[in-house]
């Protein structure tokens, strides 16, 4: 009797003798549907199993082989995800990861490996991921996690849901540590436009909570981020990055003056590599109070070097000594009552 | 109709203005009433568990181009309003996503978690049914509402439906991001109606909690991710700022409030937003790949004004749907005038258009109902011809809004 580990294997439900002792549900669309799909035949009689085996609870070894062939055809089936998980949890409690009469058996590693292979197939899904950080969770063992995600970044290196669970990873395990940092340089040494990696710096160097930013650091980020600017001056993430960190340290935005200068100094446009800096330099201008220069930045994003924004430059313009665009984060979000 | 722009090239080197690209309804009409009337591919297999998604996608695209009701028949109406009925589970506590989970009837107290609602679904089968003409009587309001305020949780994210596993999960492997929020949102602005209006006391969701939830998704460049900590995207910012507003929570009064109100830095947001706007990727260029994940190369400098659309996160693509995404939330915010509206319509009518009607997710690729809808949506903001005036945050048809807002039981009940 062929056993359930091959996951190509194809299978008719209709003629299998293993499932001979389920009656299938098959799905009913009623009169003139909306939105109605051309199945593949092996889709709709899987599913007609599924539904079957879902009415009756089952949670048995066969199950797993059932809910990996749904799976092939539709990763994004939300029950079924549910369904497989609460199954291995029951096999596993109950001690029936082996199955002696059919030969079967299975393992959490098996998994893993299956689950990883899934998601190198279906890489927009995200049930992949949140299978996976509750099969993590419940073994309490991060070995080989960060690995896995990166094999991942070899296909995608802006995977959302890959990032994602790397930020759940971190924070589950407390990896705010220095392979997390390393891993943000390669994938920028690599990719300097990689805002998912700039985003992840960020959470790792300031995510931590209840931890203060130590001065080296701040200094150590900040140059950091310049670097990145002059490998590429009109990339918008290490400019987002460099402020946020101005912010995070309480440094005021003036003291990137000289810097931001340097790639678009306003009296020589011949000479302007780089509209975030003139964003930059608008808004530092206005509040050392000069504001021929402030208005000239805006004037020259507008008509120049970002015209496509021309309409929010020109109003930028209009709210010049407004002090409209606060530079800390200090906001209040709950207004006082008065 | 709008004038044709003049260009600002000089006299000495003038070369003759390309005619202007317009919306072509009657493509449009025909992709649509395909895939109304036709199967769709085995491709949406994926969507199957969301097909009620995909049933709006197609209704309300071309109820958005005011042809809903000139082209399809009242039967047909009919029809369709009594299928997405039978996606409102037996208890009445909203909908599910489409038959594919239905237990019919083998449906058990003790099964009924795997044929759940959810809030996908719940939305969708809503907005379609209104779409439609249906006036809602068949919806169980109020246990609709009642399972809604149970899918919240004390952060003040929702679950997007009831899993099965809530047993096996703990709180910080629980799924939680903004566009739950905006779909309870949504259900709870379209379903409780005005103060009174309900036949008994239903639980209202925490909406103090809710806002603050979204508040807390403020990425540190001031777009949205999908939690704290998480990269900025336009999807999710969108559902941030549309939940928000439907919240009636998005603006701030003008004297102070002790509730939690508003986008935190809302001016900060709005350069993000406008940031998305781009100019094409240049797949020309000898350091492009067609198929790789490491970002484009970057336009020249300065960059070409023409068939600037949108993208979703700094240095990647831009792509049908953030334009509704991004336009939306701008519209939302009053501020969609700072936009290039021009060059969006060029990237969409010249760019992503398709041949065969719809719009693809970027130009060349073949049209799909999800971005069909969301390009046609961006364009009724700017009031494009031929298309109807179009509510951002329930991305449907003005008049469809309008409908939900005039039934009879939406108002305070008048005891006699």
């Amino acid at each position: 009797m062929a056993s359930y580990d091959s996951e190509e294997e194809e299978l008719d439900y209709s003629t299998d003798p293993r499932w001979a002792d389920v009656t299938p549900l098959p799905q009913d669309d009623g009169e003139n549907p909306l939105a109605q799909i051309a199945y593949a035949p092996e889709y709709t009689l899987a599913m007609s199993y599924l539904r079957a085996i879902m009415a009756a609870n089952e949670h048995s070894s066969r199950v797993i082989h059932l809910t990996s062939d749904i799976i092939r055809m539709n990763a994004a089936h939300y029950t079924v995800w549910g369904y497989r998980f609460k199954t291995l949890m029951f096999l596993d409690r109950s001690n029936s990861f082996e199955d002696k009469s059919t030969g079967w058996s299975w393992s959490w590693r098996e998994e893993l490996e299956w689950v990883g292979s899934i998601a190198k197939r279906y890489e927009k899904n995200y049930q992949i991921w949140h299978h996976r950080q509750l099969i993590i969770d419940h073994l309490d063992d991060a070995t080989g996690e960060r690995a896995v995600t990166e094999g991942m970044f070899e296909l995608d290196s802006k995977n959302y849901h890959v990032w994602t669970y790397r930020q759940w990873l971190v924070q589950r395990f407390n990896l705010f540590d220095e392979e997390e940092l390393a891993t943000t340089a390669r994938l920028l040494e690599e990719d300097v436009r990689n805002n998912s990696a700039w985003n992840h710096r960020y959470f790792i160097v300031f995510g931590k909570p209840g931890t203060d930013s130590a001065t080296e650091v701040l200094e150590r980020e900040i140059e950091f981020a310049k670097e990145a600017i002059l490998k590429a001056p009109q990339n918008p993430s290490p400019w987002s990055y460099l402020k946020a960190v101005l912010r995070k340290g309480k440094i005021e935005l003036t003291t990137l003056k000289p810097f931001c200068e340097g790639f678009s100094p306003v009296l020589s446009p011949d000479e302007i590599k780089s509209s975030h800096a003139l964003d930059i330099l608008s808004e530092i201008y206005d509040q050392t109070g000069d504001a021929a220069k402030a208005e000239k930045a805006l004037e020259l994003l507008a008509s120049k070097f970002d015209p496509v924004r021309k309409n929010y430059w020109r109003y930028r313009r209009r709210l010049l000594g407004s002090q409209a665009l606060p530079t800390t984060s200090g906001t209040p979000i709950v207004q006082a009552a008065a | 109709m709008a004038d044709v722009p003049t260009t600002s090239t000089s006299a000495e080197t003038a070369v003759p203005p390309k005619p202007r690209a317009t919306f072509n309804k009657e493509r449009n009409i025909k992709y649509w009433l395909r895939c109304l009337r036709t199967l769709l591919p085995t491709e949406y297999t994926s969507n199957d568990l969301n097909r009620t998604s995909l049933a709006f996608f197609c209704v309300n695209g071309l109820s958005v181009i005011g042809e809903l009701g000139n082209l399809t028949k009242p039967e047909e109406h009919t029809q369709w309003i009594n299928w997405l009925y039978t996606c409102q589970v037996p208890s009445g506590a909203g909908f599910r996503g489409g038959p594919a989970t239905d237990l019919s009837d083998r449906l058990t107290p003790e099964n009924e978690i795997w044929d759940p609602p959810t809030l996908p679904g719940t939305f969708f089968c809503l907005i379609t049914l209104l779409a439609l003409g249906d006036d809602l009587s068949r919806v169980n309001r109020e246990g609709t509402l009642e399972w809604l305020a149970t899918l919240q949780r004390p952060d003040g994210s929702f679950a997007e439906m009831r899993s099965g596993i809530e047993d096996l999960e703990k709180d910080h492997t629980l799924t939680r991001d903004p566009r739950f929020i905006y779909l309870a949102a949504a259900v709870r602005w379209l379903l409780r109606g005005e103060e009174g209006s309900l036949s008994r006391d239903v639980k209202d969701i925490d909406v103090d909690q809710a806002v603050r939830y979204l508040q807390s998704a403020e990425a540190h460049d001031y777009g949205f991710g999908s939690r704290p900590g998480a990269e900025s995207h336009a999807g999710h910012t969108f559902c941030v700022i549309a939940a928000l507003s439907l919240l009636d929570r998005l603006h701030p009064p003008k004297t102070p409030v002790s509730y939690p109100v508003g986008l935190p830095h809302p001016e900060k947001t709005l350069h993000w937003l406008l940031v998305r706007q781009q100019a094409p990727t240049n797949v020309e260029h000898p350091d492009f790949k067609q198929n790789s994940h490491i970002s484009p190369p970057p336009p020249s400098f300065p960059p070409p004004t023409t068939c600037n659309g949108f993208n979703g996160r700094d240095n990647k693509r831009t792509d049908t749907c953030y334009s509704f995404w991004v336009v939306g939330a701008l519209d939302l915010l009053k501020k969609m005038h700072l936009v290039d509206a021009e060059s969006n319509r060029e990237y969409l009518l010249e760019n992503t258009a398709h041949i065969i009607g719809g719009f693809g997710k970027v130009a060349g690729a073949p049209p799909d109902v999800l971005h069909s809808c969301l390009g046609t949506v961006c364009l009724g903001i700017f009031r494009e011809e031929g298309i109807n005036r179009v509510d951002s945050a329930l991305c449907t048809a003005l008049q469809t809004k309008e409908r939900a807002e005039s039934l009879e039981w939406r108002k305070k009940k008048v005891t006699a």
